[in-house]
């Protein structure tokens, strides 16, 4: 297990506490699971740069991200394919040990704050968790974050897939029936 | 009579051999090995020529792959002289040795074919050859196009009604291995930019 706050487990650890601390004050929550459409893709390399220097990041690491990112090639390799590198841009390449941090460092403003909730993020994929005395009032209130969460995003040229959104309403065991939208 | 019973004995023996390596190798799987025993299990996949809608020829489906999974983009320019930064680290031993023990022997390597096992000896056995080889990256904030090849392996999403059409495959792009030495060390630097 990876101790390291980078890590999956520790936001998994950190999404089950919030749920059961809210839940033993008796409200109601809900988490909604949001995944980026294209990834690593479509980190736009001019607003990736603008935020490392505003982060004070070194100087030698700019570059070296800037001279990262640009004049990739890639060899196709099925059967039959030919033996030549064509020249790619691929934002932050997969594969590589930079590119979950880059694009982590891109994505940081999608932390918006969210009142009586949680934002987690794991690479691509977010978390927007609410708290209420309703599942209907976390309804609209998810709503009304994703809503701003996607003004932040599109100014990255970032969108989310539709196909892997999902919504969660937590109950307690004790809760047997279906949850209700009041 | 005789031979024949010996030749039969011999593949029984060879039979019940296998059958008992088996068995162990299942009990001891761990998340390492679980791959190898499956693939053992269900056997490989046998090769087949990918046929793209409106391609002809290998040429053709490349080209549509790529156009398909990286859109052509323009990015800011790069320099074209490099001036030498004075806020860099020395890259010292124990930086490589650390990004080295993070990389698994088992991982594929890019188009050099290059595992990190060689990379390991080399750096056990001289470790100012990848220090003075990475070092000046460093100093002049460079990555050099020679680390920027890369092998794309085209792999189909398994469920899809057809394969013929390039959203039904998946590239898997192989780093160089010295390059992801390299970006471990980068990726160290920028972690806490990251937190």
């Amino acid at each position: 297990m990876d101790p390291s706050p980078l890590s999956l487990l520790n936001a998994c650890a950190a999404l089950s506490d919030t749920v059961r601390a809210l839940q033993h004050l008796e409200r109601k929550l809900s988490s909604l699971f949001l995944n980026m459409k294209g990834g690593f893709y479509n980190v736009d390399a001019k607003i990736l740069f603008s935020d490392l220097q505003r982060k004070g990041v070194n100087h030698y690491l700019v570059a070296w991200v800037r001279s990262f990112l640009s004049g990739h090639s890639y060899h196709l390799v099925f059967l039959g394919s030919p033996w030549t590198f064509s020249p790619v841009w691929v934002g932050t390449p997969h594969g590589s040990p930079v590119s979950p941090l880059l694009y982590v460092i891109y994505v940081s403003p999608l932390h918006i704050p969210v009142p009586t909730g949680l934002v987690l993020s794991y690479v691509d994929d977010f978390s927007l968790t609410t708290s209420s005395l309703s599942y209907r009032s976390n309804s609209r209130a998810l709503q009304h974050i994703f809503g701003h969460l996607r003004v932040v995003a599109e100014a990255r040229q970032v969108d989310f897939s539709v196909l892997k959104t999902e919504l969660i309403h937590w109950r307690t065991p004790m809760e047997r029936d279906p949850p209700t939208e009041d | 009579m005789a031979a024949r019973l010996s030749n039969w004995g011999y593949f029984k023996e060879i039979k019940a051999a296998k059958k008992v390596h088996w068995k162990s190798l299942l009990s001891s799987a761990t998340s390492y090995s679980i791959w190898t025993v499956k693939k053992i299990a269900t056997g490989s996949a046998p090769p087949y020529f990918l046929n793209l809608r409106g391609t002809s020829t290998p040429r053709e489906m490349n080209d549509v792959l790529l156009s398909y999974n990286f859109p052509p983009y323009y990015g800011p320019p790069l320099p074209l002289v490099l001036p030498p930064f004075c806020d860099y680290p020395e890259l010292r031993k124990q930086d490589v040795s650390v990004a080295l023990s993070k990389c698994l022997p088992t991982s594929a390597p890019g188009p050099e074919n290059i595992p990190y096992t060689v990379w390991k000896t080399v750096h056990h056995t001289s470790p100012s050859i990848l220090v003075s080889l990475l070092g000046p990256l460093f100093r002049f904030g460079h990555y050099p196009s020679s680390l920027k090849k890369a092998n794309g392996v085209v792999l189909d999403w398994s469920g899809k009604e057809f394969y013929d059409t390039p959203a039904s495959f998946r590239i898997i792009v192989l780093l160089q291995t010295v390059s992801k030495i390299l970006e471990r060390i980068i990726a160290s630097s920028l972690a806490p930019v990251a937190r």
